[in-house]
């Protein structure tokens, strides 16, 4: 396997200036995901320039806020509305906000971490 | 001023495979805004990890969608594999590769006939159905499933596939290279289909890399990426050669993913002249503990496979970044602009699986 991946902790407040240099240097933005924590979420922004994938890893607590990419990565729109819409995630000056709507569902946010533990509670 | 207008368009629509709406704002026959809703087949499939052990969780996971099964379960375990920092056997490798290129021949004839049957070609519909059939048949001879096939284990594969079996594959695949040239010139040369497909929905290579087009959408616009180079499976054994078009239209999307087609029938021929004997799988042993990506091309393009664990047998996270997903972005900036009647076309060109989108 001739892949690289690489995870690289990185503050919120600093997740647009990596984004500028990732563009800059004609990486893709290949995936933004988030992932639930004890404190709140690790969000994970993934850009891949040929055989190099990095990415960076935000860790943020539950209701703070994030910058969007969007201006810089249009592509990020929708993994930025899946996470408001999924998780609940904070995602502030979206390019392109759907305002919940993106998703078809019943439940608000249901992957987000106090709808983990109601599920298991019953 | 021209009257504008917002359209519905689907979730319910002759033209779509599976339910997906849109919001089209028109002015007059012009679209000046499509705006995407998702969700009418969300499972909460990610969601599910938490329940279900990391093994029985292949078996969700190729549940995913009924197209790219076999690539949904082999991008999961790959996954998996690295958090267990494992190697499999070779002949496992070989046998993945082989089934993931009968999904993207069986994939990409499935398109194009729901392409021709888009355009209102629907002799061109069944004869690609047809040799889909084949393909299928093929499916259910090596793993016993035509749509589900659950082959793939962390650790390798649970079935193998008998060198007279791999031969039979590869006749019938030559058979099937001999009527696929016919229905090729069909598709690129004829008259009625170049008129609907060509200088139509245009995505400049700029804008396929600014919206994250992937696979053939991102290939007909004269990118050369396909991740089958980084080596995944068997692929750094093989000689895969990226198909592009500088035309960056429908038609172009077209002519990528019938020469894909060419190109997997060679890789077939290519796995099996090369196929080494060997053990199926190896034991993993414990849970898991740790992160992985896994990315691999899928017939609509780089999918992208993220699992956390946390040393229990229930995994923290699993995410599957599909293709369809990320193309939705180029697919609404090139319906801006378009004729109305075009929409359809549009769609299908980005080959769109909603199942695998929502997950």
């Amino acid at each position: 396997m001739r892949e690289n991946y690489v995870y690289v902790d990185l503050p919120s407040e600093l997740l647009p200036l990596k984004a500028v240099k990732a563009k800059n240097n004609k990486a893709r933005l290949v995936q933004i995901c988030a992932v639930n924590t004890e404190t709140g979420y690790d969000l994970l922004y993934s850009f891949a320039t040929g055989y190099h994938f990095v990415t960076y890893k935000v860790a943020v607590s539950k209701d703070e806020e994030v910058p969007s990419i969007s201006d810089i990565y249009p592509s990020s729109s929708l993994y930025e509305n899946e996470m408001r819409e999924l998780f609940g995630v904070n995602v502030k000056y979206m390019k392109l906000n759907y305002h919940n709507k993106l998703y078809t569902i019943d439940e608000k946010t249901p992957f987000r971490p106090e709808q983990k533990e109601a599920d298991v509670n019953g | 001023m021209a009257n504008r207008t917002i359209v519905p368009f689907g979730p319910q629509h002759p033209v779509l495979p599976e339910p997906v709406h849109l919001d089209l704002v028109l002015e007059d026959e012009k679209v000046v805004e499509a705006i995407p809703k998702i969700g009418y087949v969300h499972r909460g499939l990610e969601k599910l990890v938490e329940k279900r052990d990391f093994n029985d969780y292949v078996y969700v996971i190729e549940r995913t969608c009924g197209i790219c099964s076999f690539m949904h379960g082999m991008g999961y375990v790959e996954a998996m594999e690295r958090i267990f920092d494992t190697e499999i056997p070779d002949r496992a490798k070989y046998l993945r590769t082989i089934w993931a290129e009968m999904s993207r021949i069986h994939s990409h004839l499935l398109w194009l006939g729901l392409l021709a049957d888009a355009f209102g070609f629907e002799a061109l519909f069944y004869q690609c159905w047809r040799m889909r059939e084949h393909v299928l048949d093929m499916f259910e001879e090596s793993t016993g499933g035509r749509v589900i096939f659950s082959v793939n284990k962390i650790g390798g594969v649970m079935k193998d596939m008998p060198t007279e079996m791999l031969a039979g594959f590869v006749n019938n695949f030559n058979e099937m290279e001999k009527e696929l040239k016919k229905l090729t010139d069909v598709f690129l040369s004829d008259y009625t289909v170049e008129s609907r497909l060509r200088g139509v929905g245009l995505l400049t290579k700029d804008e396929a890399i600014e919206l994250g087009a992937v696979g053939p959408m991102m290939r007909a616009s004269g990118i050369e990426i396909d991740t089958r180079t980084l080596g995944y499976a068997a692929y750094s054994d093989l000689d895969v050669n990226i198909i592009t078009s500088n035309e960056c239209d429908c038609y172009a999307r077209c002519e990528v993913r019938i020469k894909e087609i060419f190109q997997s029938i060679d890789l077939i021929r290519q796995a099996v002249a090369k196929i080494p004997q060997g053990e199926l799988s190896v034991a993993i042993k414990g849970n898991p503990n740790g992160e992985a990506f896994a990315r691999m091309e899928q017939p609509r393009g780089e999918a992208i496979y993220y699992c956390r664990a946390n040393g229990s047998k229930f995994l923290e996270r699993t995410r599957v970044r599909t293709p369809t997903f990320t193309n939705l972005t180029p697919m609404i900036h090139t319906l801006k602009g378009a004729e109305f009647a075009d929409v359809p076309l549009l769609i299908l060109t980005i080959d769109p699986c909603i199942s695998c989108t929502e997950r």
